[in-house]
């Protein structure tokens, strides 16, 4: 063996196993700990005669369109799983929005939400029971348990492929988005649907939730939102302040390892999108592959589904050059915001010096964040590629 | 959310110890016959169909 190979080897072995330990440190990130740990503040509700009590003052007024929201049971920030309750039979009503207004803003809330009971027999996941809530607002006749052993029979976390796809084969026109806004969710409320988002539950575990209202303060800036949930929301409405929303919001997985390695941002399932193709964004597309590739494989094994385990494996067997690159690319960009970061400190202090170096750091450290984003797009154009593959495998195995 | 983080982050790991000696052993192979670093470059971006073309077409058969 010749030695410029045996050297080749070596470099190639250093830089990836480099660019892998410069992901590390969330291993250490304790998810546990009281820094990384949402606490998520208790609003009573209650059902005075026409008054609903929110954060903001006393309900002064009450607008023409005059509706009470039904009674709710003063919601628990303690995890637990919902209780067994017998699954409501009767459709729901078409959606319909609900104003509240006071002087200190208006709240709107879709019908139909507030007051959902669902069950999963026990088995209540966060996906299952966030898509439970939207078949059931839609007036869509779908049992949560199917749900649940379609989706996710194993507990393990339900990629937003999974939901998208679920949500579009039972007739509900679904598209994936990353990088949404509070306005967003607004406006999909204003048109009377709700939407799915994937936010951190509170020690890094992502958590989807259903949300089909929003409250805006007197300056018209959106104060809270409105969720069904397996954890806040079990037995009726919650309302979280749109503070700790957008923070839980923003990084489904906390500050874990995945967390650093998962592109997952302000992610949110739109209901009748626009666009009908892509379903799923490509920014994402590593991500979404290896995560539904994960749930198509255990999914599939445990329904014994072969289509489905194949399909799955696929993803993630093609998928390995995508995760590579996309993954590995998060080093230059790291290392290029923190060059350019530095950079721009030096660049604007005094003296020639301070300028010749800041500039040059800031030229680099923008060489790094563009390689980067190129290295990005190339593993997610491979991703896509193995996506496309595992997902024809599966209809050729009919599903 | 289950074993979901456990379960990605194996396969993370074994997607970087996979590459690594998928391109290495192409990087050292004595038997290569020639365009050593395409090879190698097919096998980052296309993961095992790179290296499953690679054994059949870029290495010399005796």
């Amino acid at each position: 063996m010749k030695k410029s190979t045996n050297l080749h080897f070596l470099l190639i072995a250093i830089l990836v196993l480099g660019s892998f330990i410069a992901l590390s440190p969330g291993f250490a990130v304790d998810p546990f700990s009281s820094e990384n740990t949402i606490t998520v503040d208790q609003i009573i509700q209650r059902d005075d005669s026409k008054v609903v009590e929110t954060e903001t003052p006393p309900v002064v007024t009450v607008s023409k369109n005059e509706v009470i929201i039904a009674p709710v049971k003063q919601p628990t920030t303690d995890p637990e799983p919902a209780k067994a309750t017998t699954e409501e039979k009767k459709e729901v009503a078409a959606p319909a929005k609900v104003t509240i207004a006071t002087e200190a803003g208006y709240s709107k809330i879709l019908e139909g939400y507030e007051e959902q009971s669902i069950s999963i027999d026990g088995d209540n996941y966060c996906g299952q029971f966030a898509m439970s809530s939207v078949f059931k607002g839609l007036g869509i006749d779908k049992s949560p348990q199917e749900t649940y052993k379609a989706t996710n029979p194993s507990g393990i976390f339900t990629a937003p492929p999974v939901i998208v796809g679920y949500l579009n084969k039972n007739g509900v026109k679904a598209q994936q988005r990353q990088n949404c806004s509070l306005e967003d969710i607004a406006k999909k409320i204003d048109a009377g649907l709700p939407v799915m988002v994937l936010v951190d539950s509170g020690d890094g575990t992502p958590h989807w939730i259903c949300i089909y209202g929003y409250t805006r303060d007197a300056s018209g800036k959106i104060a809270s939102v409105r969720m069904r949930d397996s954890y806040w929301g079990t037995s009726s409405g919650h309302e979280m302040d749109a503070e700790t929303f957008t923070k839980a919001w923003k990084q489904p997985f906390g500050d874990t390892l995945i967390g650093k390695i998962a592109g997952y941002s302000n992610l949110m399932i739109d209901i009748n999108g626009n666009s009908t193709w892509p379903a799923t964004p490509f920014a994402t597309a590593t991500e979404d592959n290896m995560a539904s590739g994960i749930n198509e494989v255990v999914t599939g094994w445990t329904n014994r589904d072969w289509g489905q385990l194949a399909g799955g494996a696929a993803k993630l067997i093609n998928g390995i050059p995508g995760a590579v690159i996309s993954i590995g690319s998060r080093l230059p960009t790291t290392l290029g915001n923190s060059l350019t970061n530095w950079g721009k400190e030096k660049f604007g202090n005094s003296g020639i010096g301070n300028k010749l170096l800041g500039g040059a750091a800031i030229a680099g450290g923008s060489v790094l964040q563009a390689g980067g984003w190129v290295a990005n797009q190339v593993g997610n154009a491979a991703s896509s590629v193995a996506k496309a593959i595992g997902n024809g495998i599966g209809r050729l195995f009919g599903r | 959310m289950g074993f979901f983080p456990a379960l990605a982050a194996a396969y993370v790991i074994f997607a970087f110890v996979f590459q690594t000696i998928a391109v290495g052993f192409i990087a050292a192979d004595n038997r290569c016959e020639n365009h050593r670093a395409g090879w190698a470059f097919l096998a980052l971006l296309t993961g095992p169909v790179g290296i499953l073309i690679y054994m059949f077409k870029g290495r010399k058969h005796f």
